[in-house]
């Protein structure tokens, strides 16, 4: 949680990631972002980040993201 | 069974029969018909499937030169002979094939003519498809014209089948042009001319001795030679009398004359060469007079031609028929022919003098329109000749400008002389609805109605529109004005 | 044979029984008859190359399946599961390189070998070297770009694990080769596509005529609408003397409008066509010049060869390891922003080049390809400033003003594309921007000048008419206005007075037959 938390404060310090649960629908994270947090994510836990999970509903909010990252993790 | 089930088949039948009667009713709006004329190839297939139920003995097939150069009426006048043109321009003996082919559902002829010009000449499709369609887009569809449009298809590129057998392909953008001629569904004149053209004579120079000249490079084209096969193939079938005819042509050559000869020799089938000496010698073609040009005749050296023709038809058993229930309404088609050689006069005339001579017949009542001070115009005899016709006002008085007026061989039956704009309604003799107006609110200056169809006008100066009785139709439209060097437009 | 020839379509009419006719289980063999009896009829030299993808691909498809049994007993036996994970995958991805290779290579020599060979030979001119590369004239199978895209995901599909390969080459093959979508796309996927092609489709009247609906639609907006626009836009383009100025880009406007015109009437009649028998084609677009974004603006047009790009080129570009290492050491260099905007925008500089000479091997479709690139760069890069200054003019999302002002925008930089695409090269480009200059004459919108172009009054009225009813049913579409059923719940008599009032339209006003070739704008792609 903490590493994920990190990831994306330093991407974009500005947004309050811990209370937003609509950072893609409200527009808080664009395409560009969420390409360079796959990637960082990827780097970071090593997991793997198909197209198919590149969905709104997986990048929403930090739980759905740490959700993502648990399952790929299982896989 | 489920009945419901199955609803769906009625639905698309009923479906498709309403598609099918729109796409028709389309089809027939776009083609070109001739419902107010009588002399074009979109008359050929109409006036011929109007005539009675065996009652043409002869079928003429073959390029414009047995268009122009036989006359059925004259076949008629001297031999009883019932006829009917089904020639076309520059028809290859393809089309000549399965123009029998048709024709031979409706009518048991004892002898066919075909032009044995096209067996050298016709070597493809590639030209004249608007003269060919406008021909076959009459013929309905039927397993003939199946035929005939994929056979097409074979020899001509641009007549892929679908644009043969549904013409509103070819002719759908023509909802640009439409005008209320094309929805006169049924021809308003019902006399005919039995497919023949009358065209006028040129100042043509005769060459000298040409047949005497041998080109040697005639042969027998393949294409054509063919169809002819398949045209002598279908007499025989029928037991029908086939007849080639070398109409008379300033291009011919003993060659051509003598390969056509050997292909008849061959056959068993007769050739007339009007070309040789002895039917030279009878015909005595004048240039000025009997000549259209090289290769066409007038129709004067058509009658000589076609007399002939028809005697040669008479000794080979073509029954007269004069006496029989056809003599009336061939009357008819002949005094038709008679009316419409001085039309093809009258339209060939360029002088306003002679014009009005010839518009000076009580077959005609001429329709008279102007809005503008004619002084330039009726010059030299013409004031007289108008006065001859029926005029009576005096058209160069100024400042006058607007006359209408009907006058008929001589007499005056309406005229009104006003500085104003002038509408005038009226019904002909004969029941047809006219309207003459100079009035500036209309969307030409001066117009001529006839049923509500524009027929005539304007244009500046003096208009007339002459109409045959006789025809059932205007015939010529010309307009005089004050503007050298055209006076006399036509 | 054309979509625009009638047999075509007695063809499919005859088609239509038989499928039905046929049991259920073997329906899928009548499709896929008819879908190699169509391409040998259309385009018989080309068989061979559409036999070669289709089977490379499915072997390719084949190999991984296999792969896929072996692992999967393996795993059973309890082995270390990442280890052997790691091995069969990069044996997967030495079988779909294969296979991608082969296709991608076959597509680039036929269709971009002669512009190759040909710039590399100026090259070599420049350089001063006097030998020469020949220049093969090899001519472009009938829809390669499409059935090698179609074919190309299938195998991407199969290595990510997302659809299981098909084992049997026949099915595949009316995959790869179902006819109505082979000329001109849409560029199907597997997982949606398959299933529908060869199940046993039930006959359903309604249907079939709302497939007949659609095809009419198509026709109107490719014959009435595309066809006739385009005579006119090439009236004022062959007449450069006469027509300067303001005619240039009002024939851009037209000509905007005439390839959408062609290119969505062509997916709609194919689309109806493929209903008819039970199959949904995938959408290609939904009202592009309604978009209120340049992005926007590329989810709604091609919608199958953009989502074919972002998913098989843009992502695994985006997310390749080199470029987000790159990214993340600008990040950590001090250039944030620059450093999230490296991978993203290089893969969309990429996708875009690719997306351009998709269309054609020509300089002019590389330019328009990163014509959008820049723009959409652009936007991303100034998109948060752009809403600052729009929020200081007051501009406010929801207002229709504003998504009308975003609306125009965005057309009339479509419009701007179209200088690039409809001129025959770059330099032509440049003389028509030229031409544009050349006159100020604004009143031509207002004199009447414009009522000739199309050759007459009636014409003109026909067109403007035309294009009034596109935009009233795009409008009431994108609104959710649902025409299609609601025409049909107006019941029997409702559904076909608009299909004969259709037929009439099309059949009257439309620009076909010995006169004028028809062609789609996409078959040549």
């Amino acid at each position: 949680m903490d590493k994920l938390l990190d990831i994306l404060q330093d991407l974009r310090p500005e947004v309050d990631f811990e209370s937003e649960q609509a950072l893609i629908d409200d527009g808080l994270l664009d395409s560009f972002d969420i390409v360079t947090l796959v990637s960082d994510i990827r780097e970071t836990f090593g997991v793997e980040v198909g197209i198919d999970d590149l969905v709104p509903a997986n990048f929403n909010s930090v739980a759905a993201m740490q959700a993502l990252i648990e399952r790929l993790e299982r896989a | 069974m489920n009945i419901r089930r199955y609803a769906w088949v009625i639905e698309l039948l009923a479906a498709s029969v309403v598609v099918l009667l729109v796409l028709y009713t389309i089809n027939h709006t776009v083609i070109k018909r001739d419902n107010l004329g009588y002399s074009s190839l979109s008359r050929t297939l109409p006036d011929y499937y109007a005539q009675p139920a065996d009652s043409v003995d002869v079928l003429l097939l073959g390029t414009s030169k047995t268009m122009s150069g036989l006359m059925p009426a004259i076949l008629w006048h001297e031999y009883g002979i019932s006829s009917h043109l089904l020639a076309g321009t520059g028809q290859a003996p393809l089309l000549s094939y399965y123009l029998l082919e048709e024709a031979l559902k409706s009518q048991h002829p004892k002898a066919v003519v075909v032009e044995g010009n096209m067996l050298l000449r016709i070597n493809n499709l590639d030209y004249l498809d608007e003269a060919y369609y406008a021909t076959i887009d009459h013929i309905p569809l039927s397993l003939t014209k199946i035929k005939l449009a994929l056979e097409m298809w074979s020899y001509a590129e641009y007549a892929s089948p679908e644009v043969t057998l549904l013409p509103f392909i070819r002719y759908h953008q023509r909802w640009l042009k439409l005008t209320k001629t094309d929805f006169v569904l049924d021809p308003i004149y019902r006399r005919s001319l039995h497919g023949a053209w009358l065209w006028p004579a040129r100042r043509v120079q005769l060459a000298e001795g040409y047949m005497a000249i041998d080109d040697g490079g005639a042969a027998i084209v393949d294409f054509a030679g063919i169809y002819m096969q398949r045209i002598a193939d279908l007499c025989a079938h029928e037991g029908i009398q086939l007849v080639i005819v070398n109409m008379p042509d300033q291009n011919w050559s003993t060659s051509r004359s003598d390969l056509t000869m050997a292909w008849g020799q061959e056959r068993g089938v007769p050739v007339i060469e009007l070309n040789d000496s002895d039917n030279m010698a009878e015909l005595v073609l004048e240039p000025g007079v009997d000549l259209f040009d090289p290769s066409h005749l007038s129709k004067e050296g058509a009658v000589k031609a076609t007399r002939i023709v028809g005697r040669f038809l008479r000794d080979a058993g073509v029954p007269d028929r004069r006496g029989t229930a056809l003599e009336a309404e061939w009357n008819l088609d002949y005094d038709f022919y008679e009316a419409y050689r001085r039309v093809v006069d009258l339209r060939d005339t360029t002088d306003p003098g002679t014009w009005l001579q010839f518009v000076n017949n009580p077959d005609y009542t001429v329709l008279i329109v102007s809005r503008l001070d004619m002084t330039e115009a009726l010059v030299g005899d013409v004031p007289w000749l108008l006065s001859q016709l029926g005029v009576k006002a005096n058209l160069t008085a100024t400042p006058t400008w607007s006359y209408i007026g009907i006058v008929r061989g001589g007499q005056t039956i309406y005229e009104q002389f006003e500085d104003e704009p002038i509408t005038y309604d009226t019904d002909l003799a004969d029941g047809r609805h006219v309207r003459i107006s100079s009035n500036t609110d209309e969307p030409n200056p001066s117009i001529v109605l006839m049923d509500g169809i524009h027929q005539g006008g304007g244009q500046q100066g003096i208009t007339f529109v002459v109409y045959s009785h006789q025809m059932r139709s205007v015939v010529d439209v010309i307009t005089l004005n004050s503007s050298p060097p055209r006076h006399f437009i036509r | 044979m054309s979509l625009t020839s009638l047999w075509f379509y007695v063809l499919v009419a005859v088609l239509l029984a038989v499928y039905y006719i046929t049991p259920g289980k073997a329906r899928w063999v009548v499709l896929l008859i008819a879908s190699w009896g169509f391409y040998l009829l259309a385009a018989s030299q080309y068989a061979p190359y559409l036999a070669a993808t289709t089977f490379s691909t499915w072997l390719a498809g084949r190999l991984m399946g296999r792969e896929q049994v072996r692992l999967d007993a393996q795993l059973a036996d309890d082995g270390e599961r990442k280890v052997l994970q790691a091995a069969s995958r990069k044996r997967k991805a030495r079988i779909s390189a294969g296979a991608i290779l082969l296709n991608v290579a076959v597509l680039a020599t036929v269709k971009y070998g002669g512009f190759a060979a040909s710039n590399l030979n100026v090259l070599l001119d420049a350089i001063g070297r006097d030998w020469r590369v020949p220049v093969p004239e090899l001519l472009i199978p009938l829809g390669i770009s499409f059935y090698t895209f179609q074919s190309l995901s299938y195998v991407i599909d199969v290595y990510r694990g997302k659809i299981e390969s098909q084992p049997n080459l026949a099915r595949y093959a009316l995959f790869v080769g179902f006819f109505p979508q082979m000329v001109q796309g849409p560029i199907g996927r597997y997982d949606a596509l398959a299933p529908q092609l060869l199940a046993a489709n039930r006959f359903d009247f309604e249907r079939i005529k709302d497939g007949l609906g659609l095809m009419l639609w198509g026709f109107f907006k490719k014959l009435v609408i595309a066809d006739r626009g385009a005579l006119i836009v090439a009236n004022i383009l062959s007449n450069g003397d006469t027509y300067q100025g303001l005619y240039v880009p009002l024939a851009m406007v037209l000509t905007a409008l005439q390839v959408y015109c062609d290119f969505s009437g062509g997916i709609d009649i194919v689309t109806g066509v493929a209903e008819m028998f039970g199959i949904q084609l995938a959408t290609n677009f939904r009202r592009p010049y309604l978009a209120q974004s340049v992005p926007e603006y590329w989810r709604r047009w091609h919608i199958t060869l953009g989502a074919w790009m972002r998913d098989y080129v843009y992502y695994p570009l985006a997310l390749w390891p080199p470029l987000a290492r790159a990214g993340r050491w600008l990040r950590r260099a001090g250039l944030k922003r620059l450093g999230v905007l490296l991978p993203a925008m290089t893969a969309e500089l990429v996708v875009f080049a690719v997306i351009g000479i998709w269309h054609g091997a020509e300089w002019k479709w590389l330019v328009y390809g990163l014509y959008y690139a820049i723009l959409i760069i652009l936007g991303l890069v100034l998109g948060p400033y752009a809403t600052k200054v729009g929020n200081a003019l007051g501009l406010r999302d929801e207002r229709w003003s504003t998504k009308a002002l975003r609306i125009t925008a965005v057309f009339a930089l479509a419009c701007m594309g179209r200088y690039i695409t409809r001129a025959d090269n770059l330099s032509h480009t440049w003389e028509l921007l030229l031409r544009t200059k050349a006159a100020w004459n604004p009143w031509i919108l207002t004199d009447g000048s414009l009522w000739t172009l199309a050759g007459s009054n009636n014409e003109t009225l026909v067109l403007l008419a035309a294009l009034g009813l596109l935009g009233v049913v795009s409008v009431l579409q994108e609104r959710g206005f649902a025409l299609r059923e609601r025409i049909a719940a107006g019941g029997r008599a409702a559904q076909w007075s608009v299909i004969i009032v259709a037929i009439v339209v099309v059949v009257l006003f439309g620009v076909y037959g010995p006169d004028y070739p028809s062609v789609f704008v996409y078959e040549l792609f």
